[in-house]
Parts: structure tokens; C-alpha cells; sequence
């Protein structure tokens, strides 16, 4: 059986197309990069539509497959921006009709941690994640059917953090790798706001209060040095004293910012601590791509019925803890 | 206060993809994300017709783009399609 999954919760749209025993035959994408500003999702949108065509020619090139070969279609249902995810929507919809084969809904970040598992052949109920991108900060664990989440941003992504404050700092997207490089020769640390709430973490006064001690004329350097620790130290609080609560064996880092050496090694270091196995996700499989879709998709496709066109309609604001999960049991 | 309508039909090469295409479509005519404007579509053979009513002229414009940006992206996907078939 093979699947074909679509990704389009935001800036990326990808096609991947797995196999049943968890073979990645494709994975290609095409990111928008915005010429200034951040991701408007309408932009983001066209960019999909414009780009659509050639990603799934590139595809299935890559798998040498004929489009009549897919079994099962899978997209990315939510959560994530409206006008992007209604692309892969319609799309997918479209290919289930012509095509006659079923259709699943598969929700983004459980696809992320689902393809960390499959890439490290781990037991689900062996592993805490942390998922840190864009659009989400995450830390999860399945429980009793459902990927539970022990805490998570209150306001804005860890991602969303650094994009905007290397914006207004004048770094060219994407901020993230530049921050990371700049820190490296940072040698002061300037206070900032160390905000955890309970199990929660709050990042949009960390970034206020970035912003205005750059313009106060501190160095970039010292500024990037400072706001990942800061930042990185929350959600090492966080991952630590989930990981002691729930007594995980293995802690998976997944998302886009999961690339970052220094989060690695903050994470990898209270993993070792708590005797649990670290493990990151490489980073064509941790950031936004077609591949995990597929792969959760046929993971739903096991103990599940496709899903009508009803049922289809996009969920931009889909949690995570909302989903059941079937194959975990 | 003035509603503003419009109704855009679209002919499309075949009557079979011209279904696919509707039954895409038809699941984001009750997902609108505000009651500005509504929209409702129907297809004859090959032709697909999308009436859309707005209170504003920049809710109209953004239901007619979202529906088009949509025809288009699907039209792009059943070349591809039709392509691999005719290579078969």
C-alpha cells in the first residue's frame, strides 16, 4: 500500500509519498519565503497554487511512480493557516475522487512526532517530544490513547520568536540559523524575561523586551546569545520535569528549531540526566514536509475508515490532544 | 444596505473532471470563515457556476480569488493527472 501525503499548514507545500513498511520513496517541498515582512497567508496560499503542479512532478519522478499507483491519499488537516490548508484540502479531495482511492485528515503535529518514531523505530510509549517550530511549541506524550500534552506556549511559537525578533533586528529570513550563528560570539548576558507559567510558557513579553533592549544599543550579538538562553532554558524547565513526572524513556526534539545545537544540546543534556535516550529528528524530516503526512496517513488508514468529504473541511485550530489515536494501542 | 451578487461560470474540458473538480470544492461553500459573504456552486456538464452574494465589495473579491486560486491549483493538478493516464 502506499500513500501520498500533501503538507501545506504554512509556508511549505510538500509532497511525500511513503510505503506501507515505512519506505520513503519522495519527499519533496517548495518553502515560501516572504520578500519582506512575515508569512501572509494568503501569499503563502498563491504560492502553493503557483508551485503545486511541479512538486508533485518532482515527486513522483523521485519515486518513479505513476500517479495511478497511490493507494491512499493523506493531508495535513490542521492546525495551521486557513488559505494554506485549504489548498491541500482541495487538492487531495480532488485526487480522491478522480483517483477512487480513500482519503484521511492527518493532524501536523502529530505527523511530526510520528515520523521522529518512525525514523527511530521508537515505541510510542516510550517517548516525551518536544516540538518546537513556526507554529507550535509542544511538549507531548501518549497516554491512554491520545498524545497528551504537558505543556506548551501561551501565546506565540519559540519560532515565531526568533523570526520576528531577527526581522527587527534587519536579519533576512529565516532568522532562526542567523540567531543561532550570531550567539556563538556573544559574550555578555543581558536580562530578559524568564516566563513559565505552571507547565506553560509565555514568549511574546520575552520578545517586546528583546526588541527594545536592541534598540537600547546592546550588541546583536550579546541580544541572540541572550535570548536563547533565555528562550531555550524555558522549554528545558519544561521537557525536564515532564520527563519526571511521566518517566519516558527516550525524548525526541522535532520541528524546524529542533536544528538548533544549542537546544540539542540543553535537551539532550536533562535527557542524560533522567537516563532517557535523546534523539533528534535530521532536519529534512524535522521541518514541514509531505513525508510525515503520508506516513501518519497510513498509519490512520490501519484501524480506521477513510474519511467522507464532510469530514474533510480543514481545522486551523486542531489540537493535538483532540486527535485518537488508533495505532497506539 | 445593498447586497452585492455575482455569478462566474467556468467551462471546463470535460464532464468528468468537471465533477471532481465540484465535489473538491463543494465541502469549503459551508466552511466560510465569516457571514460576509456566502457562496453556493452548481455544475452542468462541464460548466461549474459559483454565485456568490457579499455585503462588501472586498468580501466579494476575496470569495471569488479564494474559488479561483482553488479552479486553478485543481485545474494545474488534473493536467498532471490526465497526463499520467495518457502515458499509460
Amino acid at each position: 500500500m502506499i500513500c501520498l501525503g500533501i503538507e501545506s499548514t504554512a509556508h511549505t507545500f510538500g509532497v511525500g509519498i511513503v510505503a506501507q513498511d515505512g519506505t520513503i520513496l519522495a519527499n519533496q517541498k517548495m518553502v515560501f519565503v516572504p520578500p519582506k515582512g512575515g508569512i501572509h497567508p494568503r501569499e503563502a496560499a498563491e504560492h502553493h497554487e503557483k508551485n503545486a503542479q511541479t512538486v508533485f512532478q518532482q515527486a513522483l519522478e523521485e519515486a518513479r511512480l505513476k500517479i495511478q499507483k497511490i493507494d491512499i491519499i493523506a493531508f495535513s488537516q490542521g492546525p495551521g493557516l486557513g488559505p494554506c490548508l485549504r489548498i491541500g484540502a482541495v487538492i487531495s479531495r480532488y485526487l480522491s475522487q478522480k483517483l477512487k482511492i480513500p482519503i484521511f485528515g492527518v493532524n501536523h503535529c502529530i505527523a511530526h512526532v510520528e515520523i521522529g518514531r518512525l525514523f527511530h523505530n521508537l515505541k510510542i510509549s516510550d517517548l516525551l517530544t518536544l516540538y518546537v517550530s513556526g507554529g507550535n511549541t509542544l511538549i507531548c506524550a501518549f497516554d491512554q490513547g491520545r498524545y497528551r500534552v504537558f505543556g506548551e506556549t501561551l501565546d506565540i511559537s519559540i519560532g515565531n520568536l526568533l523570526d520576528v525578533f531577527a526581522r527587527e533586528a534587519g536579519l533576512p529570513h529565516p532568522g532562526g540559523p542567523k540567531i543561532e550563528k550570531l550567539a556563538q560570539a556573544g559574550q555578555k548576558f543581558i536580562e530578559l524575561p524568564y516566563i513559565v507559567k505552571g507547565m506553560d510558557l509565555s514568549y511574546s513579553g520575552l520578545l517586546t523586551a528583546s526588541i527594545n533592549k536592541f534598540k537600547e544599543g546592546n550588541k546583536l550579538e550579546d541580544m541572540c546569545f541572550s535570548l536563547q538562553e533565555i528562550a531555550f532554558s524555558m522549554l528545558t524547565e519544561v521537557t525536564e520535569r515532564a520527563l519526571a513526572h511521566t518517566e519516558k524513556k527516550c525524548v525526541l526534539l522535532t520541528g524546524g528549531v529542533a536544528a538548533n545545537k544549542r537546544l540539542e544540546a540543553m535537551i539532550r543534556i536533562i535527557a542524560e540526566e533522567h537516563d532517557a535516550q535523546f534523539y533528534n529528528v535530521p532536519p529534512a524530516l524535522a521541518g514541514d514536509n509531505g513525508a510525515m503526512i503520508a506516513w501518519t496517513g497510513l498509519l490512520h488508514a490501519k484501524n480506521e475508515n477513510s474519511l467522507s468529504m464532510d469530514e474533510t473541511r480543514v481545522k486551523p485550530n486542531w489540537r493535538i490532544d483532540e486527535v485518537k489515536v488508533t495505532w497506539g494501542a | 444596505m445593498e447586497t452585492i451578487k455575482g455569478e462566474i461560470s467556468i467551462n471546463l474540458p470535460s464532464s468528468e473532471n468537471a465533477k471532481s473538480i465540484f465535489i473538491a470544492l463543494q465541502p469549503e461553500t459551508t466552511n466560510a470563515l465569516t457571514d460576509r459573504s456566502t457562496i453556493s456552486i452548481n455544475r452542468e456538464k462541464n460548466t461549474i457556476h459559483f454565485n456568490i452574494q457579499a455585503k462588501d465589495i472586498t468580501a466579494f473579491r476575496a470569495t471569488l480569488n479564494s474559488y479561483l486560486i482553488w479552479t486553478r491549483v485543481l485545474l494545474s493538478i488534473s493536467s498532471l493527472v490526465n497526463s499520467e493516464e495518457d502515458s499509460k
